[in-house]
């Protein structure tokens, strides 16, 4: 198997009795994009700032790939290690100078090439769409602008790490949804990109691997497809053409009812003791059920068969989004009450979560 | 394919950076000083033009445009007179260029796009340099302004006028160190100015004046204001044999207090240089251990 090229052993940090991280542990291998996902206040940026050595962590390590392909210690003197590319926290720059400058005397402080720096530094703005204010003071940017321009100077010099810590903050949809469309296209160049976020759904499809991290101890780390598998409860989001009239709950015991060979009978969700209910936000109906693509089958055939005057559906989907916010919040829920058993914390391997 | 793979252009400048490490380091350097010289080069033709206008205003002017205005009778004295207030100016010029020099990264948070790439030291290093560059050039200004007046007015210039100008290349210096100092752990730029300010130009005098009252015979060796007085005192003949009267005694409200005029030319580079290691080491520790 091939050698990770970022490495954290045991990493732990304290302040004073705090225990900000708590002995973490993680593998992320060339070519990946790993989501490092958990609520305000995980650690999330407690780990990238021992990464990008603001701060040193109070036990631990973490070991970076050098350039003869071994792992070094990144607090090591000789730090002939690859290069990073970093965006942490909410990027502030100096308020009187213009994106060229800045992104000029960081990419000669990095050693990048003298004679490419102006057209590296033209094609990253452009592909922000900051060119037109390349000269433009910093102080006169919105904080959308702000953020792309952090995200400019992470990709600066080409770095094969790239570290991303909320790089969706203050974009605006259209802005996001290039984010991904460049991620990908990053990763096919052969980066190895490493997103934190507190939004699972923003990351959750361009991540090949997500770290779930709660109180400074990640909780699951595994691909998307494994963490849903081996929950094995999944969302079927039905859009409904009018309401249902639910009175006293009644539909919704003889939906139950007549689902109920299909569905998730041992779901425990924060939202609802029941496998199905009337989402309050949208007045849509989700279906918990067991995940298999014929019992999905099977429930829109009953639906569109038998309950037709009072169901009328719009639309029956899927909802990969759902599914894994309710995951989160599911071992989110289940970590606070100790449920999760300690052989799926992670331990530097990749573990699938078992129930 | 390792060897294919350390022909790409990112390892093939990492493998330079292994090689010409300490190069590299002092290039890092070198930018991070020629940006923060891009960056204050307003505040600079500020602080050089108020410079060339306030010698203008208190040393030419007066001579070539009222005649009654008597010129002193030595170059000495002229000098004395002109560089009276030069040290208000120096101790501003510092407080603003170095004010924020550790402590504007944390509070405007952008050391986290700094520090990562360039390093605490390496980035503090350089604008150091940057800044004190400026200063220098503000003194210069001051001191070529001066000079070229005192070679008009009189027709040539004395050499303690050389000597008076490296000292306050070194005070200026001890200065942006102590005020390098208050920056590494005070929480932003605005209240490291007001603390410098206070500390150099009020501060201060008052810590010298109850030291006079509490303890009369006690050289204030503490003061860097004290140590500055060289730059004017050097003019003094007898500074430089070591026989000018450094205290003069007087009563004050029924008390008898010592005023200290300067130190010997050799206390006043002493207090200076201790002033710029004692306030170094402890500005590199602070920044070492202070956190984003």
């Amino acid at each position: 198997m091939a050698e990770p090229v970022l490495k954290l052993i045991n990493l732990k940090k304290k302040y004073g009795k705090f225990t900000a991280i708590n002995e973490i542990n993680l593998d992320v291998y060339s070519g990946e994009i790993i989501g490092f996902v958990g609520p305000n206040g995980a650690g999330k940026t407690t780990v990238i700032k021992m990464i990008a050595n603001l701060i040193q962590p109070t036990s631990g390590g973490i070991l970076v790939q050098n350039i003869k392909g071994e792992l070094q210690n990144i607090y090591s003197k000789s730090n002939n290690y690859i290069d990073f590319g970093f965006l942490i926290d909410q990027p502030y720059f100096y308020k009187d100078s213009t994106p060229k400058q800045v992104l000029r005397y960081l990419a000669r402080a990095q050693h990048y090439p003298k004679k490419e720096i102006n057209n590296r530094i033209d094609k990253l703005l452009k592909m922000f769409n900051l060119y037109q204010w390349k000269d433009e003071k910093i102080k006169n940017f919105s904080k959308g602008m702000r953020q792309k321009l952090g995200i400019a100077q992470a990709l600066l010099i080409d770095p094969k790490i790239i570290i991303l810590d909320e790089p969706q903050t203050g974009l605006d949809p259209k802005a996001r949804i290039e984010l991904r469309t460049l991620l990908r296209k990053l990763q096919r160049n052969g980066k190895t990109i490493f997103v934190a976020s507190h939004l699972l759904h923003e990351i959750s499809e361009v991540c090949d691997k997500i770290a779930l991290i709660n109180q400074g101890k990640i909780i699951a780390f595994n691909t998307i497809e494994n963490l849903e598998n081996n929950l094995k409860t999944n969302l079927i989001e039905c859009q409904l053409l009018k309401p249902i009239k639910n009175k006293n709950n009644n539909i919704i015991d003889i939906l139950i009812k007549a689902l109920e060979p299909y569905l998730d009978m041992n779901m425990i969700s924060e939202l609802n003791k029941k496998p199905i209910y009337i989402n309050p936000d949208n007045n849509n109906l989700d279906i918990y059920f067991d995940g298999s693509k014929e019992s999905m089958a099977e429930i829109l055939d009953i639906l569109v068969t038998r309950f037709k005057p009072e169901i009328r559906l719009v639309s029956f989907a899927q909802q990969r989004t759902s599914q894994l916010e309710r995951i989160y919040a599911e071992l989110l829920n289940e970590y606070n009450e100790q449920k999760i058993p300690s052989t799926i914390i992670n331990k530097g391997e990749n573990v699938a979560i078992a129930r | 394919m390792r060897t294919l793979q350390l022909l790409d252009k990112e390892d093939l400048r990492m493998v330079l950076y292994q090689k010409n490490k300490t190069y590299l380091t002092l290039k890092t350097i070198a930018v991070t000083i020629i940006f923060e010289l891009k960056r204050n080069w307003k505040k600079f033709i500020g602080f050089a033009i108020v410079s060339f206008l306030f010698v203008l205003a208190l040393s030419i002017l007066p001579y070539v445009l009222i005649p009654e205005y008597p010129l002193p009778e030595t170059q000495n004295e002229y000098f004395t007179e002109g560089l009276q207030f030069f040290i208000i100016i120096i101790i501003i010029a510092a407080c603003l260029f170095f004010g924020g020099i550790i402590c504007s990264e944390y509070s405007n948070r952008t050391g986290y796009i700094v520090f990562p790439i360039i390093g605490k030291q390496k980035a503090f290093i350089g604008k150091f340099i940057g800044g004190i560059i400026y200063i220098y050039l503000i003194i210069g200004i001051f001191y070529l302004t001066l000079g070229i007046a005192g070679l008009f007015l009189y027709g040539k210039l004395i050499d303690l006028f050389f000597m008076s100008f490296v000292f306050a290349l070194i005070c200026s210096l001890a200065m942006c160190c102590f005020i390098s100092l208050l920056s590494s752990f005070l929480k932003n730029t605005t209240l490291s100015i007001v603390i410098s300010i206070t500390i150099l130009l009020v501060g201060d005098r008052i810590l010298s004046t109850l030291m006079s009252l509490v303890a009369p015979d006690f050289e204030p060796f503490y003061s860097l204001n004290y140590a500055s007085n060289i730059i004017i005192y050097v003019f003094d003949n007898d500074f430089l044999l070591g026989e000018m009267v450094r205290f003069h005694e007087r009563y004050r409200m029924g008390f008898e207090i010592t005023v200290w005029i300067t130190p010997s030319l050799e206390a006043g580079l002493a207090i200076m240089i201790s002033y710029m290691v004692i306030s170094l080491i402890p500005t590199f520790l602070f920044l070492k251990r202070r956190q984003l």
